[in-house]
Formats: structure tokens, C-alpha cells, sequence
């Protein structure tokens, strides 16, 4: 990814109009879906990081990055991709940040979708 | 002539020719030739053989013997210009008088050397009345030539006063003089007297006197006095007096006559005063009226000094008497006049009293109504919030959400609205009590912060926050009423900056702690706005219940103009004060200060952490102040200032802090950062997106608005290893769900594990026209494809039990053990890189398509690919 981290949005909607059309409905659905797989995923990506299942961390970030790319979820799928990378570096300090800001970012896209509705 | 004999030869017209030594020794001088002799020893012949002449304050007689070319002159001392004994030259010189003589015909002035002194000529000058006159002050020159012509033409003594300018000072002379007969001329002679000081005084005493009188006249003071002569008492009054008191001038001196105009109420008071005074001495002081003439009536107050001859016998009395009817009229209509007012305030009092009485019942009643409905309206309105809450969390349609949480909101608008009201009620009734709880001041700063951070956040309003709580002791008092306070005024705040037109928004809250004594100390918090501002007519009546700065106000920003109202009823229990300042267009501050008790009971006594501080490039303001904050909290061991050329250097504490707005500078030491335990880094607001999406690996935090407590809890949340699942559970509406796995009906199948990308996926096939049957791993994949004739195959290659490249591999495998021809597989990947193109190829699959894939390439896959295949 050639983007700056600090040139990321929250939500880039012009990614999901990209992948199914202009169509407002079918796309607040996906945007409803993403957020409930995010809250899942993100109980999942702690209960990981808890017990230190690093494989697992790595495996559930890189499921839910898909998907946050999908909605155009830039900077969740930029968060993703790091705790992927220091799982495999097993950086519990980082990793925790990073889960830290990558949930702040779920607000902000839940904020951002409340209001745009 | 023998050398012996002083004498001097001259010409015809009087110049010296010779000098006798003999007359060289008596004068005590040698160069005297071509001098006048008048001159030199300061005589004039005057047609005489003979003359008295003076030379260095000696006089001389001088004989005048004729000779062929002109007169040889014998010189004799002499006592006196008189020649007549030393007696009366004696006299006159200590009596300090200069003598001159006037020729009238020649004009010719002869001036004695105190004259000369006295009129500042040199002993030789010759002086000329011309001269003489020259120097008189030019206001009393005429007066010598009319007191000159009066004596000499009709005997007026010869005596007058004039000034002359002697050694640059005026001075006063006086000169007198007389006619005196000569052989052959007539002359004036006389004296001169330096009379200055008896001039001066007798001036001043003039002065002295006529501004008395005028200052007597001014004041309409009459004087009088007593003499007494024999066993006399001999009385004089002045005509002010005399006027004063209607009288005739022939009646002055009569006593009888003034005490005839006595009152007789006051006559025998006054009457034994007077006698008191000339008998003992005592001061006469009187206050009395007199009866004119006329039957007027006038009030005079007298004061009279009783005075003592030699003997210290009383012997006169002088005094005053002022006419004091005028002021009289003035106390008399004044005194009246406050009797009146004393009347009408008095009645006015009695009116007010009653009706104080009418409004406090009224008001009682208000209250108790008041109070009576909103706990009545509460009740139901519990019931309708506690209902919409309920109703909030069943599955309704859009449009009823938003009817439920307007309905919400208002319900629970009005809720505050009633316990305002009762809060109001409560306080004005004097049944509000405050609590004295032990409490802790960051805490409560802190959340009045985090109350509105958001909602100031979303309106674009920046809130910044410094505290000076340095040596903060534990504090007692109503929290709760001072959170209350608190929350009113930022939240008015909030409200008033929240305008379309104001550029910049900022609200600055600062606290400042200060001990007032070992029990009490005081809190002062500022909360400043650069909001909409006010006038100062719109301050007055700020703290007044149910008003707002306009009507326009509640229209504009909403409100019902309690909450200020609270506020000062609050802060004036509390013993506090809010200060308001504000200009309209430019913001408000408020300041509240308030009084707290001190805990004074024993809390144990924790040591600080310590911390050590990088500052990586120059310290921003809000960086100082988090810096401000660290040192109050923490011990920071250390602060160590880092630039680009510095080597980072090891931490020995368990908590570190970095505070920089350089991110380029940090990220040059990302690996010994990485070293660090329990780091957080504080930047400036307007940085910290960048650097928290720069450095997802650190925690970074924004450096405003950040309290005390806050930057403690920060640190603290550092130390924790674990993360808590309830900090991470959010709200979701929907549920997750894959698509369910059917029959197989299609021509297209899509394994998948992401149910997201399940749905996403068919989703997109169906837009384009085609419909898939969808497998959720490589497993059911390869039964799917095993069980049923597909044309294309979509497969994620990373899923859990058999991922994308075994149920290929598979697939090639049957494929070829029944030689059937090859069913096209599509990779659906995340990853881009080139390794994975290649393993794809290699284990037999078709194409690739890159997750998230576009309608347009998954147009280009299913013409090249399904198209084909068919």
C-alpha cells in the first residue's frame, strides 16, 4: 500500500459503491454486515490477545481485513494488517495498541455511518 | 608757597596744576593734576573765597588765593561739612543720615558720601539733579519737583517718601529739607533717611488691615469692644454692627440700646454671660435672638476675648457678631423637611412591609405548587422514559427509532426541566442543604471534561484544560452542587460557541488551587469561551430565573434560563461567587470561585512513580503543560531532551512519557522506542491523528484536553497487560450470518469461509447475472463440485480445515483420474504478491482475482472464463 497511514479515511464509501454499484440499500446492508463481523471478530481478537494466541490473532485480523477493505474501511484494514504483522513478530506491547486504536476506529465508523444515515 | 603748607594750585577754570606735598599727605593721593578741585574734593565755590569740601569721608576747609593763571587753594581739616564740631557730625553719621544740599540757581547738587551711598553713585562722580532724578522710581519722580516748588514758592514743609534703586534693590528714602539763604544764591538743604523697613511694615499692616475689613464686610461680621475706665465699661461697636441690628448711627457706644432689642425670652441668659465674661474672663459665646425695631426677629451669634492690662486686670473685651437669621431659615425648612420625608418613609415602610408580606405568601404558595406538579409530572414521565427505553431495544423499522428517541430525548428534556424547577424551589425556599463529602477535585474536573469532549469534538469546538493543583489537599464539601455548577457553565459554553458564525472555537477551562488557612482553602475555575459574548446589560440580568441573554436566545440556542439562576443560588450557599466578564462577538469567562474545608484527617502518604521524560524537539505549549501535570504526578527521574543527532538513550523507570510534535525526529527512533516500557506518547491536538496512524504501535495521545486525572489514568492503563472484553464490546444491530448452504442448482460455485465476502461476492455475480452456489471451505467445496456439473469456480485460497489450494489440488487430481476436462478455479485472494500468483498457476488454478474484487474485473473473469467454459 503505497497510501500514507495519516492520507487513510475511516470510511471510504466510494469503495463499496466500486464493488456493487450505487445501489444506498445494498450498501448500508453491507455496511450493517461489516459492523456486526467487526464487533465479533474484535471480542474474538482479544480473547486472543488475552491468552497470547498469536496464530489465532493473526488468522482473525487477516478474516476481518478482507472485509474491511470490501467496505472501504481503510483505516480498520490498515490496523488489521499490522496486528497480522506483529503477530507474526509476537509484539504483544504493539499489538495491544494497535487493537486499542483499531477499536476506536469501529466507533468512529459506527459514528460516522449513525450520522450519515 | 612753602612745601609745608597743604595747598593746590589750579587754572582759571579749577584744573589741578600742582600739589604741596604737605596737601599730597593730608589727602593721601598724588595723582591729581588736570582734575576738576570741585570734583576731587566734591565742594562748589559758588562766587566765595572759601569752601568745605570732603575727600575719603574727610572734610577739608579750602581758602581760594588768586594768582596770575588761576588760584592756588589752602587745604585745613575740618570736622564737619558744617564746620561748626565734630558734636553734630557725629550725630548725624550715627544716626545713619545722608545730608544734601540744591543749589536752585545753578542747579548744582551736593550729596554727603552716605547719600551717595544711599543713591549707589561713586565717591567721585560728580551727581547732577538730572541724574538723581534718574534714578527715582518713575512713579514718585514728580514729586520732587512739586514738593520743591511748593516749598520753595509758598513754605510747604519740604518732607515726602520716594523710592530709588540702591545696590539693584528697591528701597524707600525719606528726604526733608528746607530753604536756606546764601550771599549770593539760594540753596535747599536737607537730609536723607533710609526708611524702607518702616515703609514696608506700615504697607503690609495696611494690607494686613484693609483685607480684614473687606473680609468683615464680606461675612456681614460686625465688631465691638469694650474699654473699661475707672470701674467704666465704655462700648463701641462698628456700623455693620449698628446695621445689623436696625440702630441709628448716634446710638453706637449705647448699650441700653441693644439689650432694649433683646428677646426677652433670651435677654437675662445673654445678659448674665456678658457680666460672667468682664467679671472672670471667660470667653462671651452666644447664641440670641433680637427683636428690630420693625418686629423683626433675627438670630445673631456673638464671641467675645476678654483681655488684660499689666496688672492681669480685665480690661477690655472685643468681639463679633454674625447675623445668622438666613441660616437659621435654611436648618429651620430643612428640619422640617426631614420631618416630612421621616413621615412619608415611614408610611412607605408600613406599605412595602405589607406588601412583602402579600408576595412572600404568594410566593410560598408558588413554591409549594411548583413543587407539588413537578413531582407529580415525574412520576408519569418515569413511566413514559422507563416505556421508550423498553421500546428502544425491541426491533422496530427506521422511522420508528427515530420517533422513539425524539420522543426519548424529550421526555427526558423535560425530566431536567422539573428538577430544575425543583432544584430552584428547593433553594428558594431555604430547604436546600449542602453535603460536606471528602472529594477529590481531578476526579470531578475530569468528568465535567469527558461529559462534553465529544459534543464539543462534533461541533468542531476544541477544549483545552489547565490545571494548577499543585499541593492539592484532600477536599470537603458539596461535590455534587459544585459538579452541577461546573457542568451548567461548559455546557453554556459549548452552547453559545456553537455558531455558524464564529471562526474560532475554544473554550479554555484553568483551575487554580489555593489554602487559605490550615481548615479552609479555595477553588477558582475559569471557564473562558470564544463564543457569541454578551453585553454588559445582559450580564445584569444573567443570574435572574427564567431569563436568557435575548428573547431571540431560546429560539436560537434553546434553554429555559434556569440553569445560571441555580448556578448563583448554588455558589451563594456555598459561600462562592461567580464573576462574569464577557464582550459581545468576542466570548465570555466565567470564574467560579468557591470555598472548601480541608480534610484534615490523616490519608496515607503515597510516594510518587518514577517516570522519565523525552522531549524529542522543541516543547510545545500544551506539551509544557502535560509536562506540568507529569511532575506534579509522577517523580520524573529524568528529562531528556533528544534531536536528531542524539543518541537515544535506556530508560530505567517502568513508566516512560514522550512529548513531541516532530514525527519525523520520533520515527527515527522507532527500534529504541520499541524498548521502552509502558510508553505513551503526547502530542499536539492537531498532530495526533498523524502520529497515532504513524505509530500504531505506541500509545499516542493528544496533549489537549487532557486532566490530571486523565494523564494518570493514561499511565495507568499502560501498566495493564490484559485488555478488558467490555472495553471492546459495541453496539451491533445486525447479526452475523453466512448464506446458508442449499441445493446445488447453479452453474457457478464460490467457496468462502468470510460470510461477508460470501454475500458480497453473490451479490456482485448476480448484479452482473450470474448465480452461484456458495461453499463454506475447501471441503464442502470439493463435495459441491463433486456432486454436481460447475462451470466456473471462485475459491478464497486461505480458509480453515481445507483452504483454497488443497481443494484444487484435489479437484485436478479427480479431474484427472476420470479424464474429465478441467473446471475452471478462480483464486479470490487478500494477497497480491507475486509467490502467490505463482502457486496458483502451479497447483493447477485458472485466474486470480485480488479481494476486494471490483464488478469490472470480475466482469473480465466471468467473459473470459464462464463465456468459454460455455
Amino acid at each position: 500500500m503505497n497510501t500514507q497511514p495519516d492520507e487513510l479515511k475511516t470510511l471510504n464509501r466510494s469503495t463499496i459503491i466500486d464493488l456493487v454499484g450505487d445501489e444506498p440499500e445494498k450498501i448500508q446492508k453491507f455496511h450493517s454486515e461489516f459492523l456486526a463481523q467487526a464487533a465479533s471478530v474484535l471480542k474474538t481478537i482479544v480473547k486472543s490477545f488475552n491468552i497470547n494466541d498469536f496464530g489465532e490473532l493473526k488468522s482473525q485480523a487477516h478474516f476481518l481485513k478482507t472485509s474491511a477493505r470490501a467496505v472501504g474501511a481503510e483505516r480498520s484494514a490498515y490496523f488489521l494488517e499490522t496486528i497480522e504483522r506483529y503477530s507474526l513478530a509476537k509484539n504483544k506491547a504493539a499489538i495491544k495498541q494497535v487493537i486499542i486504536k483499531l477499536n476506536s476506529e469501529f466507533i468512529a465508523i459506527k459514528k460516522e455511518l449513525t450520522n450519515g444515515e | 608757597m612753602d612745601g609745608n603748607i597743604p595747598f593746590l594750585v589750579t587754572s582759571k577754570d579749577l584744573l589741578i596744576k600742582s600739589i604741596s606735598p604737605a596737601a599730597s599727605k593730608l589727602l593721601g593721593c598724588k595723582k591729581v593734576l588736570n582734575l576738576s578741585i570741585e570734583a576731587l574734593l566734591n565742594f562748589q565755590l559758588d562766587n566765595q573765597d572759601s569752601a568745605i569740601g570732603s575727600y575719603k569721608n574727610q572734610y577739608f576747609k579750602l581758602v581760594k588765593y588768586s594768582h596770575s593763571d588761576g588760584y592756588a587753594f589752602v587745604l585745613q581739616h575740618s570736622s564737619t561739612i558744617f564746620d561748626e564740631g565734630s558734636f553734630l557730625a557725629d550725630a548725624i553719621d550715627s544716626a545713619n543720615i545722608g545730608l544734601w544740599r540744591y543749589n536752585l540757581s545753578s542747579k548744582y547738587v551736593y550729596l554727603s558720601d552716605l547719600s551717595k551711598q544711599f543713591a549707589g553713585v561713586e565717591g567721585v562722580t560728580k551727581i547732577t539733579w538730572r541724574k538723581l532724578l534718574c534714578m527715582v522710581h518713575k512713579d514718585d519722580r514728580a514729586l520732587f519737583p512739586l514738593f520743591f516748588e511748593n516749598h520753595v514758592q509758598f513754605g510747604v514743609p519740604l518732607q515726602f517718601e520716594f523710592r530709588l534703586k540702591s545696590s539693584g534693590q528697591k528701597r524707600w528714602f525719606s528726604l526733608k529739607g528746607s530753604k536756606a539763604q546764601g550771599e549770593s544764591s539760594q540753596w535747599v538743604n536737607g537730609t536723607l533717611q533710609d526708611c524702607t523697613l518702616e515703609k514696608n511694615t506700615v504697607i503690609a499692616l495696611n494690607d494686613a488691615d484693609e483685607s480684614k475689613q473687606l473680609a468683615i464686610e464680606a461675612g456681614k461680621i460686625g465688631t465691638w469692644r469694650a474699654t473699661k475706665s475707672g470701674k467704666l465699661w465704655r462700648w463701641k461697636w462698628d456700623m455693620l454692627a449698628n446695621n445689623m441690628f436696625g440702630l441709628d448711627p448716634k446710638d453706637i457706644g449705647d448699650l441700653n440700646k441693644w439689650v432694649e432689642l433683646l428677646h426677652p425670652e433670651d435677654r437675662p441668659k445673654v445678659l448674665a454671660a456678658l457680666d460672667e465674661s468682664l467679671k472672670t474672663g471667660v470667653e462671651f459665646k452666644q447664641h440670641y435672638r433680637s427683636v428690630l425695631k420693625n418686629g423683626e426677629i433675627i438670630y445673631v451669634f456673638a464671641q467675645g476675648r476678654v483681655g488684660e492690662n499689666y496688672k492681669g486686670e480685665h480690661c477690655r473685651i472685643d468681639g463679633v457678631c454674625i447675623d445668622q437669621t438666613e441660616v437659621h431659615q435654611a436648618q429651620q425648612a430643612l428640619k422640617e423637611l426631614n420631618t416630612e420625608l421621616e413621615s412619608r418613609v415611614n408610611d412607605r415602610t408600613a406599605e412595602l412591609h405589607k406588601t412583602l408580606q402579600k408576595a412572600e405568601r404568594a410566593n410560598k404558595i408558588k413554591s409549594e405548587f411548583l413543587s407539588m406538579i413537578s413531582h407529580e409530572l415525574r412520576t408519569p414521565l418515569n413511566g413514559i422514559i422507563g416505556a421508550l427505553d423498553l421500546l428502544g431495544h425491541c426491533t422496530l423499522s427506521n422511522e420508528s427509532k427515530d420517533l422513539v428517541y425524539t420522543a426519548s430525548t424529550s421526555a427526558n428534556h423535560l425530566i431536567t426541566i422539573l428538577n430544575d424547577l425543583l432544584d430552584l424551589n428547593k433553594i428558594e425556599a431555604g430547604k436546600l442543604e449542602l453535603e460536606t463529602v471528602e472529594f477529590d477535585l481531578p476526579v470531578l474536573i475530569s468528568d465535567v471534561i469527558c461529559t462534553f469532549s465529544a459534543t464539543a469534538k462534533e461541533k468542531g469546538i476544541s477544549i483545552k484544560v489547565y490545571e494548577q493543583l499543585a499541593m492539592l489537599a484532600p477536599l470537603k464539601g458539596d461535590e455534587n452542587r459544585f459538579r452541577q455548577i461546573l457542568l451548567n457553565i461548559l455546557g453554556n459554553a459549548i452552547k453559545f460557541t456553537n455558531s455558524d458564525d464564529i471562526k474560532l472555537k475554544e473554550i479554555t477551562l484553568t483551575a487554580h488551587y489555593r489554602r487559605l488557612n490550615i481548615y479552609q482553602s479555595e477553588i477558582t475555575i475559569s471557564i473562558a469561551d470564544t463564543g457569541v459574548g454578551m453585553t454588559p446589560d445582559t450580564i445584569n440580568k444573567l443570574f435572574t430565573p427564567f431569563t436568557q441573554a435575548e428573547k431571540s436566545t431560546t429560539r436560537k440556542f434553546g434553554g429555559t434560563g434556569l440553569g445560571l439562576s441555580i448556578c448563583g443560588k448554588l455558589i451563594d450557599l456555598m459561600g462562592g461567587q461567580i464573576i462574569v466578564e464577557s464582550e459581545l462577538h468576542r466570548g465570555s469567562t466565567f470564574t467560579i470561585k468557591a470555598p472548601f474545608w480541608v480534610d484534615t484527617s490523616e490519608h496515607p502518604v503515597l510516594s510518587k512513580v518514577p517516570l522519565t521524560c523525552y522531549v524529542c524537539d522543541r516543547l510545545s505549549h500544551d506539551n509544557q503543560h502535560i509536562l506540568n501535570l507529569a511532575n506534579s504526578l509522577y517523580d520524573v527521574t529524568e528529562e531528556v531532551h533528544i534531536d536528531h543527532h542524539s543518541t537515544w538513550p535506556s530508560s530505567n523507570t517502568e513508566l516512560n512519557l514522550i512529548l513531541s510534535c516532530d514525527l519525523a525526529l520520533v520515527s527515527q527512533y522507532l527500534v529504541e522506542m520499541e524498548q521502552l516500557p509502558n510508553l505513551v506518547i503526547y502530542t499536539d491536538s492537531g498532530l495526533h491523528s498523524q502520529f497515532a496512524l504513524s505509530l500504531p504501535q505506541f500509545a499516542v495521545c493528544a496533549n489537549q484536553p487532557v486532566t490530571a486525572h486523565q494523564l494518570y489514568a493514561q499511565m495507568q492503563a499502560q501498566q495493564q497487560e490484559m485488555l478488558s472484553i467490555d472495553d471492546f464490546a459495541f453496539d451491533s444491530q445486525e447479526q452475523v450470518s453466512g448464506i446458508e448452504a442449499g441445493s446445488c442448482t447453479h452453474d457457478i460455485l464460490l467457496v468462502e469461509d468470510n460470510p461477508f465476502n460470501q454475500k458480497l461476492i453473490k451479490s456482485q455475480l448476480e448484479k452482473l447475472g450470474f448465480y452461484c452456489d456458495v461453499a463454506s471451505n475447501g471441503a464442502e467445496g470439493f463435495n459441491f463440485w463433486y456432486s454436481h456439473n460447475y462451470k466456473l469456480i471462485l475459491t478464497d485460497c486461505h480458509m480453515p480445515e481445507v483452504d483454497g489450494y488443497e481443494m484444487t489440488k484435489q479437484i485436478r487430481t479427480e479431474e484427472a483420474k476420470n479424464e474429465q476436462p478441467p473446471v475452471p478455479i478462480i483464486a479470490v485472494t487478500g494477497a497480491v504478491m507475486q509467490g502467490e500468483k505463482d502457486m496458483c498457476t502451479s497447483i493447477g488454478m485458472n485466474d486470480f482475482l485480488c479481494k476486494p474484487v471490483r464488478l469490472t474485473d470480475i466482469k473480465q473473469i466471468m467473459e473470459r472464463w464462464y463465456e468459454y467454459s460455455t
